[in-house]
C-alpha cells in the first residue's frame, strides 16, 4: 500500500524540445518558451524528486519567492534499470548531476523510501528513536500528478526525511521506482487502488468485501497504532449516511482511478487533452470553507488583480459536482484509511486536532511530539472566511493542539512541524463533510466566492503554485531573499498588496509563497528568523521545531540552505513572452500558406527561370535557334523571295581549281578509268552527296569510266545512288546515259581497310572478284567492261577519295599515294576534316592529295566551276544548303561576339 | 503507293523523331536511334555477308588455280579459328590468328606512316623562304607552330622542380597554337554539323527533291 502510494506520486515532467525547460506534465507549452510540448520527451519519472502535499513545506509559504525549490542537490530516485543518457533515469541523473553539487552524493532516495516503506509496515515508531543519520540534501520537487496531489502529494520540495524524523536511512534493494512495479499503460494495470482499498476501507463492510486482498498482501507488521487508526476510520465511515457504495473510494475517486490506472498514468498520458487550468491549481488551494466545503483559495479575479502570468490566469473549469468530504477522514480516521482514499486529502488539511490517534498511547513519540507544537496563529482573515468548523479547527489550533498535515499522517514519514491552524480542517464533520469538502479539481478552480478576493489570494499565494517556480533553483540562498528584493516586480507589488491588506496579520506574506514552492528551507526561516517577512507562526513553528522535533528547525535550515549556496547554475524561470499567444494566435488567423507565395516556391520560381535561361543559352538552344534561322533561310529560298547568299561566284580557291582541272584533264582521254572511293556514311552525306553528284557528273562529262570502291559499309548503296542520281538516270547531268558495266561499275565493299588498299595496289582481283549491284564477275573472260584493262590501282588514269574519316584518308595517303606507279589522288571531304587533312595535301610532295574539295563552300565553288562548263548542276539543291550553312554560320559569329563581349563585361566588372 | 513515297514518309517521320532532341531525351529519339542502330547492323552485315564472305567461298570453288582456291579456303580458316576468342580467350589457335592480324597491320601501318605521313610532314615543315612575303609568313607561322606546339610537350624539368624561362614560354606559346587548331577543328566541325542540319531542313520542307 505504501508503495503504491509512493508510486502514484512519482510525476513526469515534460522536457521542453525547444528550451530543454522542464515542464509539469499537465502543461500544454512550455511555460519557459512557450513551445508547445505535444511529444515532448517525458523526463525521467525516477530521476525527478518526489513530492507530496503533505510535507509541510508545502503548505507554508516560503519566506523567499525565487529561492523556493530546492535550495540543495536533489535526491534523484534511482530506477531499478541502469540510467541511460536517454533513459528517464539517465536523465534524471542528469538532471540530478546539473543541479546537484553536493547533493549528487546524497543517498539515494529509493533507499529512504525503501526504509520507508518497512518502517509503515511495523517498524515507524522505530524511526524516532534512531538516531538521525546525516541529513541528505533536500530534493528537488517535482511537479505531481494531479492524483498524487489529490491523494496528498503536493507541489514542494522533499525534505530528507531522515532530517526531520520521518524516516529511517534507505535501503537499495526497496526501491519504489523500479520500473516493473510500476502498471504499464498497455498492460493490465495494476490494481494499486484496490489494495488501497483493502487496506483502508471506510467501513467494516468494506474490509469485508476485500479480504482477499488483504490476505494476498504481503505479510508486513502493522502496528497498533496504525490499526486503530484504521478502526477509527472505519467507524467513522459506518457513520456515513447514505453510502451504498461499500468501496473505499468515492466515485469520484474510482472515476479518477478508472482514468488513471496507475501512478505513472500522468507520465504515459504525457500529450492527452489536459484542463485548461493547471491540476497543481486545482490542489493545495482548497481549504475548508466555514461550512465545510471545500474552498478554491485562488478566485480568478485575485489572480488577474496580482497581476500574474498569463499561464496562471487561465479560466477555471466549471464546478463539477461537489466531492465528498473527508474532513472526518482527516481528523479522526487512521492515516492508513485516509491514504487509502486516494487522491482524496488536499495537502492544507490537516488532521483533527480533537484527539483521535495521536492522543493514543500507542502513537509514535515523534507524531505526538509535532502535535503537541503550537500551531501558529490562524490569520484574522481566514478565520472569518471559515466555517464554524474552521473555526473550531482554529480554536483547536490557537489551543495548541497538535496538528499534522493529512498526508503526513497518511505517509507515516513525513512527519514535520504543524501547518498553520487555518489551513487545518474542521473536525469531524461527517459524512456530508467529507462529500464536500472533498477536493475537486474544477471546484478548486472556481471563484470562492465565500471568502474575500484578498483573502483568497493570500490563500493561493500560499499553496504551491507555478511548476516553473518549483523548478527554480536560485543560487542565492533562501533567507537572503526572503525580503523579496529579487522577486520580480509583479510579485513584489503583490507582496505590498497582501502585507497591506494583511496588516499585522500573521499571515505568511503571499509574495513568498506566490511564485515559488515552499521547500523546507523557506519554511523554517532559522538563520533570520527574526526577518519581518516571516510570520510568526512560521517562527513559532520553527521553535517548536526546535524544540521539538528531532531534528532542530534551524539546523535543518541550515543544513539546507547550505547547499543552495553551492549551487552555480540556475534554472530560470522566465515569464510568458509578452505578446506570444497573441503572436500565435495571429498566426493561427494568417491566411494558408497557399494563398501566399513562399520562399520555396519563389525559389522554385527562380529555378524555373534559371532552368529555362540556361536551357535556352546552352548548346541544345543554340542547335534550336540555328534550326529555326534555317528553316525560315530555306523556307524564303524555296520561295524563290529569298536568295541573299545565291551561289553566284564563289571565292576561288586553289585547291579547288586543282581538283578540277586534274579531272578535266582526263577529257582529252576518252574511256579513262577513274576510281571513286565513297568512304563517307550517312553522316556526312550532306557535305559529300552534292560532291559526289557533282564529280560524276564531272566524269560522265569527260566521258570517263569509272569504278566505285568503298572501305565503308554504307559506301556502295550511296555510290550506286549517287550515280543513278546523275549519270544513270533518265535525264542525266550529262549528254549521255551511263550503264552499268558498261560504262561505270559498282565494286562494293571492302573489308580490311589498310591491307585492302594495299591488296589493291597490287591486285584489284585478290579483294573485289564479283561487282556489288549484280555479282558477276569483275575479270576474266565474263568480267564488267567498264574494269576492261585493269588489274591494280596503277591501272587507273585518277582515284578520288571522297572521305568522310581522317583515318581512311591517311591510308589512302598511306598505302596508295606513297607506293610508286599510283595514279594522282583527289580528296573530297568535309568540312570537318580539312584541318586534319591538310597536311596531307601535295602542296610540296607529289605522294599526295594533288587537289581537295572540303565542305559545301568547296563543293559551290566546284559546281560553279562545272556549271561554266556547261554542266546542268540545278539539281543538286546545293544553293539551298548553302544559304541555309550561311545564316547558321552568321548567326554562330553573331553569338559568339555577343558571348564574347559579355564576357569581357564581367570580367571588367569584376576586376572593378 | 509508291515504295519511294513510303520510305520519304518513314525518313520524314525518323528525322523528326531525331530532332525531337532538340527539347531533351525523350523516348522518341531513343526509338529513332535504336532504329538507325538496328538498320545499321543488319545492313552491314547483309553486305559483308554477300559483299565479302559469299565471293571468298565462291572464289575457292571457281575453277582456278589450285593456289588460288586454297587460300580463299585458309583465310576462311583463319578467320574461323577467331571464334575462339569468344569462347576461349587464351586460345592458342585464335592468339595465332590475331598474332598474323596484328603483326602484319603493324609492318603494313608503319610502312605507310613512315613513307606516307612522317616524312611527309616532315618535309612539309621544311618550307622555302623564297616565296611571296605571304607564303614567307605563313610558312614562318607553320614552322613556329609546330617547334612551341612540340615544346608543350617537353616535360624535363630541372632537379628543382623547374624548368627553364624559355621553356615556359615556348609551353605558353604551343599551348595558344593547340588552342587556336582545336577550335579550328571544332569550328569545322560545327559548320559540318550545320550542313546536315541544312539538308535535313531542306528534306523536311520538300521531301521529293
Amino acid at each position: 500500500m505504501a508503495d503504491d502510494y509512493r508510486e502514484e506520486e512519482i510525476i513526469v515532467p515534460l522536457r521542453c524540445p525547444n528550451c530543454g525547460g522542464l515542464n509539469p506534465p499537465e502543461n500544454k507549452v512550455c511555460q519557459l518558451c512557450g513551445f508547445r510540448l505535444t511529444g515532448a520527451t517525458p523526463v525521467s519519472p525516477p530521476g525527478v524528486d518526489v513530492v507530496r502535499s503533505g510535507d509541510p513545506s508545502a503548505s507554508p509559504p516560503a519566506p523567499s519567492p525565487v529561492t523556493n525549490i530546492a535550495p540543495a542537490a536533489p535526491s534523484i530516485a534511482p530506477a531499478s534499470a541502469p540510467p541511460t543518457p536517454n533513459s528517464p533515469a539517465g536523465r534524471g541523473s542528469s538532471l540530478a548531476a546539473r543541479l546537484g553539487g553536493a547533493g549528487s552524493a546524497a543517498p539515494p532516495p529509493a533507499e529512504w523510501l525503501g526504509d520507508l516503506r518497512r518502517n509503515i509496515g511495523g517498524d515507524a515508531p522505530a524511526v524516532n528513536d534512531q538516531p538521525l543519520p546525516p541529513p541528505p540534501p533536500p530534493t528537488i520537487a517535482a511537479y505531481p500528478s494531479p492524483a498524487a496531489r489529490s491523494a496528498g502529494g503536493g507541489f514542494s520540495v522533499s525534505q530528507p526525511d531522515d532530517q526531520v524524523g520521518y524516516v529511517a536511512p534507505p535501503t537499495p534493494s526497496t526501491s519504489p521506482y523500479r520500473r516493473e512495479d510500476l502498471p504499464r499503460p498497455n498492460s493490465e494495470p495494476v490494481d494499486w487502488l484496490a489494495s488501497l482499498r483493502a487496506s483502508s476501507s471506510l467501513s467494516p463492510e468494506a474490509e469485508q468485501d476485500a479480504p482477499d486482498e488483504e490476505e494476498e498482501s504481503p505479510p508486513v507488521a502493522v502496528p497498533d497504532w496504525l490499526h486503530r487508526m484504521r478502526a477509527e476510520s472505519a467507524a467513522s465511515a459506518a457513520v456515513t449516511a447514505g453510502e451504498d457504495d461499500v468501496n473505499d473510494a468515492p466515485p469520484w475517486l474510482t472515476d479518477e482511478v478508472a482514468e488513471d490506472t496507475g501512478p505513472l498514468d500522468r507520465a504515459d498520458s504525457v500529450g492527452k487533452p489536459v484542463p485548461d487550468l493547471h491540476p497543481w491549481l486545482h490542489e493545495g488551494t482548497v481549504t475548508r470553507g466555514s461550512d465545510g466545503a471545500t474552498q478554491t483559495d485562488v478566485p480568478p479575479s485575485a489572480a488577474q488583480a496580482i497581476n500574474l502570468p498569463p499561464w496562471l490566469q487561465q479560466p477555471p473549469e466549471p464546478a463539477p459536482p461537489a466531492p465528498p468530504d473527508f474532513s472526518d477522514l482527516f481528523t479522526n480516521r487512521p492515516a492508513a484509511n485516509v491514504a487509502a482514499a486516494g487522491q482524496a486529502p488536499p495537502s492544507t488539511t490537516t488532521l483533527g486536532s480533537s484527539g483521535g490517534f495521536l492522543e493514543d498511547s500507542d502513537a509514535p513519540a515523534w507524531l505526538r511530539e509535532v502535535a503537541a507544537a503550537q500551531p501558529p496563529p490562524m490569520p484574522q482573515a481566514m478565520t472569518a472566511m471559515a466555517s464554524p468548523a474552521a473555526a473550531e479547527a482554529a480554536a483547536a489550533t490557537e489551543a495548541g493542539s497538535p496538528e499534522i498535515t493529512e498526508s503526513d499522517a497518511l505517509d507515516q514519514d513525513d512527519v514535520s512541524a504543524a501547518p498553520p491552524a487555518w489551513l487545518s480542517p474542521p473536525a469531524s464533520d461527517g459524512e456530508d463533510a467529507v462529500e464536500t469538502a472533498l477536493p475537486d479539481e474544477s471546484e478548486a478552480v472556481s471563484p470562492a466566492d465565500e471568502a474575500p478576493d484578498q483573502e483568497q489570494a493570500e490563500v493561493s499565494e500560499a499553496t504551491p503554485t507555478t511548476p516553473a517556480a518549483s523548478e527554480v533553483v536560485s543560487t542565492t540562498p533562501p533567507i537572503a531573499t526572503a525580503s523579496g528584493e529579487d522577486l520580480p516586480p509583479w510579485l513584489r507589488v503583490v507582496g505590498g498588496e497582501s502585507a497591506a491588506s494583511m496588516g499585522d496579520s500573521a499571515m505568511p506574506t503571499p509574495v513568498v509563497a506566490a511564485a515559488a514552492t515552499p521547500t523546507t528551507a523557506s519554511f523554517f526561516p532559522t538563520g533570520n528568523a527574526e526577518d519581518n517577512t516571516v510570520p510568526d507562526w512560521l517562527r513559532g513553528i520553527g521553535r517548536e521545531s526546535q524544540d521539538g522535533s528531532p531534528a532542530s528547525a534551524e539546523a535543518l535550515t541550515a543544513a539546507v540552505a547550505e547547499p543552495v549556496q553551492h549551487i552555480q547554475r540556475v534554472m530560470t524561470v522566465r515569464s510568458p513572452r509578452p505578446g506570444a499567444a497573441e503572436a500565435l494566435a495571429a498566426l493561427v488567423a494568417a491566411p494558408s500558406a497557399s494563398t501566399r507565395t513562399s520562399p520555396l516556391e519563389l525559389k522554385d520560381e527562380r529555378k524555373v527561370s534559371a532552368s529555362v535561361m540556361r536551357w535556352l543559352l546552352s548548346e541544345r538552344g543554340i542547335y534550336l535557334l540555328t534550326a529555326l534561322v534555317m528553316v525560315v533561310v530555306v523556307l524564303a529560298d524555296r520561295v524563290g523571295g529569298l536568295q541573299p547568299l545565291a551561289v553566284t561566284s564563289p571565292a576561288a580557291n586553289a585547291q579547288v581549281d586543282s581538283f578540277y582541272k586534274t579531272i578535266n584533264n582526263l577529257e582529252t582521254q576518252s574511256g579513262a578509268p577513274v576510281l571513286v572511293a565513297y568512304d563517307w556514311d550517312a553522316n556526312r552525306q550532306a557535305e559529300m552527296a552534292p560532291l559526289a553528284r557533282a564529280i560524276t557528273c564531272h566524269l560522265g562529262a569527260i566521258n570517263a569510266r569509272f569504278a566505285t570502291v568503298s572501305l565503308s559499309p554504307t559506301g556502295p548503296a550511296f555510290a550506286q545512288q549517287v550515280a543513278l542520281a546523275t549519270v544513270d538516270s533518265k535525264t542525266p547531268c550529262t549528254t549521255r546515259r551511263y550503264q552499268y558495266g558498261s560504262d561505270y561499275v559498282n565494286l562494293g565493299y571492302s573489308a580490311g581497310g589498310d591491307f585492302a588498299l594495299r591488296s589493291m595496289v597490287g591486285s584489284i582481283a585478290t579483294v573485289f572478284s564479283n561487282d556489288y549491284v549484280n555479282g558477276n564477275p569483275l575479270f576474266g573472260a565474263g568480267g564488267v567492261p567498264a574494269l576492261k584493262g585493269i588489274k591494280s590501282l596503277g591501272d587507273f588514269k585518277l582515284i578520288i577519295v571522297l572521305e568522310g574519316d581522317e583515318s581512311t584518308a591517311r591510308s589512302w595517303v598511306e598505302q596508295v599515294a606513297s607506293q610508286p606507279n599510283t595514279p594522282p589522288l583527289l580528296l573530297g571531304e568535309p568540312a570537318a576534316l580539312d584541318p586534319s587533312l591538310q597536311p596531307y595535301l601535295a602542296v610540296a610532295a607529289p605522294t599526295r592529295f594533288v587537289g581537295k574539295v572540303a565542305g559545301l563552300s568547296d563543293v559551290a565553288r566546284y559546281q560553279y566551276d562545272l556549271t561554266a562548263k556547261g554542266l546542268n548542276m540545278a539539281k543538286t539543291d546545293l544553293s539551298f544548303n548553302l544559304n541555309a550553312l550561311s545564316f547558321a554560320a552568321l548567326l554562330i559569329a553573331l553569338l559568339i561576339i555577343i558571348g564574347n563581349i559579355v564576357f569581357i563585361a564581367r570580367l571588367v566588372n569584376r576586376r572593378k | 503507293m509508291d515504295l519511294s513515297v513510303i520510305g520519304t514518309i518513314i525518313a520524314v517521320i525518323l528525322t523528326l523523331m531525331v530532332y525531337s532532341y532538340l527539347i531533351g531525351d525523350n523516348p522518341l529519339y531513343r526509338l529513332a536511334q535504336n532504329i538507325f542502330v538496328g538498320v545499321s547492323i543488319g545492313y552491314i552485315t547483309l553486305v559483308v555477308i554477300y559483299n565479302v564472305i559469299v565471293p571468298f567461298i565462291g572464289r575457292a570453288l571457281q575453277d582456278r588455280p589450285w593456289l588460288e582456291r586454297v587460300l580463299p579456303v585458309l583465310a576462311l580458316l583463319l578467320g574461323a579459328l577467331l571464334w575462339y576468342k569468344a569462347v576461349r580467350p587464351r586460345n592458342v589457335f585464335a592468339n595465332a590468328v590475331l598474332a598474323i592480324i596484328v603483326t602484319t597491320g603493324a609492318a603494313l601501318g608503319l610502312g605507310g606512316t613512315l613513307v606516307g605521313t612522317l616524312l611527309p610532314q616532315l618535309q612539309a615543315t621544311m618550307l622555302p623562304f623564297s616565296s611571296d612575303i605571304g607564303s614567307i609568313i605563313s610558312n614562318i607561322v607553320i614552322i613556329v607552330g609546330v617547334i612551341v606546339s612540340l615544346g608543350y610537350f617537353y616535360f624535363t624539368a630541372k632537379p628543382d622542380g623547374t624548368r627553364t624561362v624559355t621553356a615556359g614560354y615556348v609551353a605558353t606559346a604551343g599551348r595558344w597554337f593547340m588552342m587556336v587548331a582545336f577550335g579550328t577543328l571544332f569550328g569545322f566541325a560545327v559548320t559540318s554539323f550545320f550542313a546536315l542540319l541544312a539538308d535535313r531542313i531542306r528534306f523536311l520542307i520538300s521531301p521529293g527533291s
